[in-house]
């Protein structure tokens, strides 16, 4: 194409192909030209005055932009609301231009209009999601300073613009610990952290903060979103929830007790007779039998009474840091050769794990009581191969103990009461107490104990530990000085 | 003389030995187990007249035995009678929180540890007695 085939082109058809409306008016703001656009969004309008024609107006608009170019012949740019051929409302945006005479005086103005019905469309629904989300909403700057809030925000803690947010939202003087806002300027990706603040009236508030560019892909980042869910009341229904659980068990409780009880008063009764009925027939042998039944079961009601006392009574967690993986491994010490002997193997298979800080005498119980367990269930065990796995492992920020046996497993019955009550399986071997310790400690630690068994096959119980849940350490040991031993019944006496 | 046989099912070893020796001295025949699997292993070899049975044992619980018997022919007309720490009333539903609630068993007789030997030895008889009328084994 040469430059004059070019130039007639856009001299042409220019004026029809551009994206947007074309309007040219005369000295009384009437439209003297049109190009096909404009037709199609305001409908046909020669010869009217423009304001007839985008706004449906008898008189023409107060501050009109296109009257002053004409007084002053400056091009200029506004953002326009009128009504299109349809009666639907549009925005657009017009730049308006002088066309001039050969005199220099401005003979005609050229109306451009871009239209951004669509754009204004998702303006306004980005202002009403920003200004009504039920949780508190701040755009921030590099200094941490507020530089927008919107309305729950604004309606809690006032007129924030230009404070701190750790000011605002926490009545703090100095900057959080993890901030993970802080975090997003550092690496450009989304944190989200539980937070304590302060509400207006003092009082102490749980929140969930969620913080993200306010631009993604951006090379910087100029301004971070925080939104900030008041979980208070959630945490609240969480706490009142568990109260009311631990309620019920209770009386669960107190029916598996009274069972133990029961048995043992069984037991005592059986020395009884068989004392009674030796020394009457004079039978050595039933008397010999009577008097360890008798012995064997006071000694039960003794240890039953001890360790239910201390496990009322609870310790306190004494966390530190330690290599998870060496305390099983202790545990595991503990158990291998008695076990030995009985044709049971007990394996540690302890991945190398991150430390953590944990109870350490707790976990050790936890991890006790249920290697324990197993070596009753393998005992149990028609099966003359039979295995303890004793394993821990990182999944993900949770740390894992897990014990894994081949033994007799839980029958439906047995599997439901395992934790919900005060109960043993064990006969004369358990007060039923062990698996209520070791739920009781995982829970202290944050963490859930889980299980699967199936009868006849085995069982795999899983403590499983949320890091970010568990215990601080302690600063320093301290000696709590009542004498105490914890409230652990030992490794040889749990429930199923 | 044949003596009626019973079979005794306890996890307790002193409440097996103690029940087997009174029924015993009560002139009965008595195999008495601590495990609910071999227990029904001698039952289905020689159905006995009675089967005194505990409920919560490791592995195989009481409640197990039960449901096995009574969908055996052989075995399901041996009458049953409960020995269990569990309150009569309420039995294994206190253990439970409701919505875990145990199917109901309907032993021919329950009796709440500690024993009440005269009475355990009476419902025996009595138990005994209607299945020999019932045309025994």
């Amino acid at each position: 194409m040469k430059p004059e085939e070019w130039q007639s082109w856009l001299g042409t058809q220019l004026y029809e192909q551009v994206p947007c409306s074309i309007a040219v008016l005369d000295r009384d703001l009437r439209i003297v030209d049109t190009n096909r656009r404009f037709v199609d969004l305001f409908g046909e309008g020669r010869q009217q005055p423009c304001h007839e024609v985008y706004k449906k107006r008898t008189e023409p608009c107060e501050s009109c932009p296109a009257a002053k170019t004409f007084r002053d012949g400056k091009a200029r740019v506004n953002e326009e609301e009128g009504i299109d051929r349809n009666g639907r409302p549009t925005h657009y945006l017009v730049h308006f231009f002088p066309v001039l005479d050969e005199n220099g005086k401005v003979a005609h103005v050229v109306e451009m209009s871009t239209d951004i019905t669509e754009t204004k469309r998702l303006q306004r629904e980005y202002r009403t999601l920003f200004e009504s989300v039920p949780c508190y909403v701040a755009v921030l700057n590099r200094d941490l300073r507020i530089v927008k809030a919107n309305r729950h925000l604004r309606n809690t803690f006032g007129e924030p613009t230009g404070q701190h947010c750790y000011e605002v939202i926490k009545s703090r003087p100095e900057k959080c610990e993890p901030c993970p806002v802080k975090r997003v300027f550092a690496d450009g990706g989304v944190h989200t952290e539980e937070m304590e603040g302060v509400s207006t009236d003092g009082s102490p508030r749980q929140y969930i903060v969620t913080a993200s560019p306010a631009e993604p892909g951006e090379e910087e980042i100029t301004h971070v979103i925080e939104t900030a869910l008041d979980v208070t009341e959630l945490r609240q229904i969480e706490r009142e929830k568990i109260a009311a659980e631990r309620l019920a068990a209770v009386g669960q409780t107190v029916a598996g007790l009274a069972h133990g009880i029961k048995n043992i008063l069984t037991g005592l009764e059986g020395g009884v007779y068989f004392m009674d009925t030796g020394l009457k027939r004079g039978l050595q042998d039933r008397v010999d039998r009577g008097w360890s039944m008798l012995q064997r079961n006071i000694d039960r009601i003794s240890t039953l009474t001890r360790n239910l006392l201390s496990f009322s009574k609870g310790r306190e967690l004494k966390a530190s840091v330690v290599d998870p993986a060496r305390l099983l491994r202790d545990v595991v010490e503990l158990f291998v050769e008695a076990a030995r002997q009985d044709g049971i193997e007990v394996r540690a298979e302890a991945e190398a794990v991150l430390p953590a800080s944990l109870d350490e005498e707790g976990i050790h119980d936890c991890l006790s009581n249920l290697v324990s367990n197993a070596l009753d269930a393998c005992q149990l065990s028609e099966d003359s191969d039979r295995h303890v796995f004793v394993r821990c492992r990182d999944e993900g920020d949770e740390l894992v103990f897990e014990v894994e046996d081949d033994g007799c497993g839980m029958d439906r019955e047995v599997q439901k009461l395992a934790f919900t009550n005060f109960f043993t399986t064990k006969g004369s071997g358990g007060t039923g107490l062990g698996l209520l310790l070791t739920r009781k400690i995982t829970q202290e630690h944050g963490g859930r104990i889980e299980f699967d068994s199936v009868s006849g096959r085995g069982t795999n119980f899983r403590l499983t530990f949320p890091r970010d849940r568990l215990p601080e350490p302690a600063t320093e040991e301290t000696d709590h000085g009542d004498g105490e031993s914890p409230a652990s019944p030992g490794p040889q006496e749990e429930t199923p | 003389v044949n003596r009626p046989r019973i079979i005794v099912v306890d996890d307790e070893e002193d409440v097996a030995g103690y029940l087997a020796a009174a029924l015993e001295d009560e002139g009965f025949e008595v195999a008495s187990f601590t495990e609910a699997a071999p227990a029904l292993t001698a039952l289905r070899a020689e159905p006995p007249d009675l089967v005194s049975l505990d409920l919560l044992m490791p592995s195989r619980t009481g409640l197990w035995l039960y449901r096995q018997m009574r969908e055996e022919p052989r075995l399901a007309r041996v009458p049953v009678l409960v020995v269990t720490g569990l309150g009569i009333r309420r039995g294994l539903r206190s253990l439970y929180p409701e919505e875990t609630a145990p199917d109901v068993i309907e032993p021919d007789a329950w009796i709440e540890k500690p024993i009440d030997l005269p009475r355990l030895l009476e419902a025996v008889r009595r138990l005994v007695s209607v299945r020999s009328e019932d045309g025994g084994r």
